[in-house]
């Protein structure tokens, strides 16, 4: 027994412990133990679909598919989720440059605000990318209901020494900041808790990926809306047929008994101070690493000009928001990219987001990376 | 001092560092994470 308390508390046996930390950090951080493919992670259930975009966008920034020469971060929200798709950004860059060894990460997380994307960008450096792309819509600048401008990514991919421009609200969120910067197992422990679980006993696989290519309205409606396809589909024929607000309105609304995907700002809305300072300290991170970059403001549902009295989007939001997202770039020294008008209503698949891979976005933002690629 | 029949054995010290170091781990990994709802007021 004297044997076996001496052991306890010795020294040399809390040390020999910390060392064993980590092979077993290593077994679970960099093996597909965390990083695998899980039944759950693409789920659309809008109360899971926020963890799980961050799960797959830090798979992407600590376990990339493939090494490549040039490594193009596309950083936002549901809009570019839907819009950049890898493989559609990654073939019309390869189609303009095809000498190219391009690997695009779309590090997009459904409802991501500025404080959101201000800590992903913490971690931009493990893939040292050749090109960030920032695409703001303008609600990431906004807080939400709760009066919060970050959520679940801040929270779970929180790392860094210093105070970021949102400080913690607590002394013990600050040390779980900390602690997350320095032991990778806790950085991760939410997600391998998810992800062990899941290799232990398999969920059900929830949802699939969204697809490498589509070429009709009909696959996107077959992937998003399955059994409601056909309806949609025709709904979606009617207002092509008539285009107006209101029948575009008639094909969203079909299935749904209020408007999904609705701007979620309105009013005189304008950005939040303190949003602006977040991005501002985004840009300034961008600056020191001297990574090529720039903003991209996001396209806008042309459709929206007709809601005249804003009873769907806010008037006049957009171009505040640009100038203000431009008086922040000047300052940092990043350009703006005005994409606002670069797609057409039939582009759209909802009054926020594109149509993926049919719309076609992809097409001018290839050609941003390179001007940005070419310095 | 303690005698020499006191002293821990290296073998005793190495499995209960393994012990920690599992139990550790564990712990981390048991601090479970509760699906929110207020990703609806994010949209």
């Amino acid at each position: 027994m004297s044997t076996n308390r001496g052991a306890a508390g010795s020294p040399l046996t809390w040390g020999l412990a910390l060392l064993f930390l980590v092979p077993i950090d290593v077994a679970i951080t960099r093996t597909p133990l965390l990083w695998g493919p899980t039944s759950y992670e693409n789920t659309h259930d809008l109360r899971l679909v926020q963890l799980a975009e961050t799960y797959k966008t830090a798979r992407k920034l600590y376990a990339p598919a493939r090494p490549a020469r040039v490594r193009v971060a596309l950083l936002g929200d549901s809009r570019l989720w839907f819009a950049a798709h890898e493989p559609y950004v990654e073939r019309q860059l390869r189609r303009r440059a095809p000498e190219l060894d391009v690997r695009v990460d779309t590090l997009a997380v459904f409802g991501a605000l500025i404080g959101d994307m201000e800590v992903i960008s913490r971690h931009l450096d493990r893939q040292a990318p050749s090109v960030v792309v920032l695409a703001i819509g303008g609600q990431e600048l906004v807080p939400t209901a709760d009066g919060e401008l970050q959520h679940w990514p801040a929270r779970l991919l929180s790392v860094g020494w210093r105070d970021g421009p949102l400080p913690p609200a607590s002394q013990a969120e600050r040390l779980d900041r900390w602690l997350r910067t320095v032991w990778p197992l806790y950085r991760f422990h939410e997600f391998a808790r998810a992800a062990l679980a899941d290799r232990i006993f398999p969920g059900t696989p929830a949802g699939r990926p969204l697809p490498d290519h589509f070429s009709s309205s009909r696959e996107v409606f077959d992937y998003f809306r399955t059994a409601q396809a056909p309806e949609v589909e025709a709904a979606y024929r009617a207002w092509r047929e008539h285009p107006s607000l209101p029948a575009f309105l008639d094909y969203v609304l079909v299935g749904h008994p209020l408007l999904p995907w609705r701007p979620r700002v309105a009013g005189d809305a304008r950005p939040d101070a303190r949003a602006l300072e977040v991005l501002d300290a985004l840009l300034g991170r961008l600056r020191r690493q001297r990574t090529a970059a720039f903003v991209l403001l996001l396209p806008e549902n042309p459709l929206l000009d007709l809601d005249t009295a804003g009873e769907y989007h806010s008037p006049g939001f957009s171009d505040r928001v640009a100038d203000a997202v431009r008086a922040v770039a000047a300052r940092q020294g990043i350009r703006v990219v005005d994409g606002r008008r670069w797609m057409p209503a039939e582009a759209f698949y909802d009054l926020l987001h594109l149509m993926p891979d049919l719309s076609g976005f992809q097409e001018p933002l290839a050609e941003e990376i390179l001007r940005a690629l070419r310095g | 001092m303690p005698s020499e029949a006191d002293r821990p054995s290296i073998g005793a010290i190495i499995l209960r560092a393994l012990v920690y170091a599992l139990a550790i781990t564990a712990l981390v990994l048991y601090v479970p994470i509760e699906p929110h709802v207020f990703i609806y007021q994010a949209f």
